[in-house]
């Protein structure tokens, strides 16, 4: 039985598994571009119920598809393999479904989260059941995490994230200069205070608190960049 | 007619260790440059109230 082209796993959170039998051999922006029409699949197994089978016929590629619980296997064949020779493997889809249900089921995996790194191993295991069963050959799978890098960064470029360089949006921004002008109203009035009731002169050091702040509000503003997130792994653009 | 949006997510968590590398960079940078400000500004108002007093 000749072997399967691409075997996809995709979840309401992203794509946990992919394997593409060239991978190697083309540049990665493909593959990724690939991924990205696979995602667009998964609207057509969204009309799917539990464990029906469909077959699709796109381009030069025919995708034969069915839904687990949380996720849809998707093996992919091209045009040397006609819409014919997919559809005997009805048998494998079902079982590798159900493979995959029953992992998920045991180690109570969250195959929503793309981020998840628990999935990484029982992927990997996955991909030697796939060997195993003999669907697919070869160590070209496509490394999980490096696919979510990878895939990152084309959602990164896509809403407006640039390492380091911008961080946040418009709403984010403006959050960052009220924080700044906030931080510099607090240091003019305490130093207005100062003034005020003659205090010590030595306390205007305290100032250099809030105006701290006020210089990171106002930089971050400006920067289009917010700290907290840099150091926390996050952007929000919004 | 039913349409169907991928809504890519404008909020999301960074796995990429370059990516990450630059944006730590960055972040210290402008915290060096708070620091570096916040300090000349405290320095620049208490020499104004020295020089208030003084006169």
């Amino acid at each position: 039985m000749p072997q399967i082209d691409e075997v996809e796993v995709i979840s309401a959170g992203g794509i946990p598994f992919y394997y593409h039998s060239n991978t190697g051999r083309e540049q990665d922006d493909a593959y990724l571009l690939q991924a990205s029409f696979i995602t667009a699949l998964s609207q057509f197994a969204e009309e799917l119920n539990n464990g029906e089978i469909k077959l699709i016929s796109m381009e030069k590629k025919h995708y034969l598809m069915t839904k687990g619980n949380k996720f849809t296997v998707i093996f992919t064949s091209y045009d040397h393999q006609g819409p014919e020779e997919l559809i005997a493997y009805q048998p494998n889809i079902v079982e590798v479904k159900d493979y995959l249900d029953d992992k998920i089921v045991q180690l109570n995996l969250d195959i929503n989260n793309p981020n998840n790194r628990e999935i990484d191993k029982p992927m990997q295991d996955f991909d030697a059941y796939l060997k195993h069963k003999e669907l697919i050959e070869g160590e070209n799978r496509y490394s999980n995490q490096k696919f979510r890098e990878d895939f990152d960064r084309i959602i990164f470029r896509s809403v407006g994230y640039e390492p380091g360089k911008c961080n946040i949006g418009r709403a984010e921004r403006m959050k960052r200069l009220s924080f700044g002008l906030t931080g510099f109203i607090i240091s003019a009035l305490l130093y207005a205070m100062i003034l005020l009731f003659s205090l010590p002169t030595p306390l205007i050091a305290i100032l250099i608190v809030p105006n701290f702040f006020g210089f990171l509000g106002i930089f971050q503003y400006f920067y289009r960049f917010c700290t907290t997130n840099a150091l926390s792994q996050q952007y929000d653009m919004n | 007619m039913t349409e169907n949006y991928i809504q890519l997510p404008k909020k999301g968590k960074i796995q990429d260790e370059y990516s990450l590398q630059k944006d730590r960079r960055k972040a210290y940078q402008i915290f060096l440059y708070s620091a570096i400000g916040s300090v000349v500004l405290t320095a620049l108002m208490y020499t104004i109230t020295l020089f208030n007093f003084s006169s």
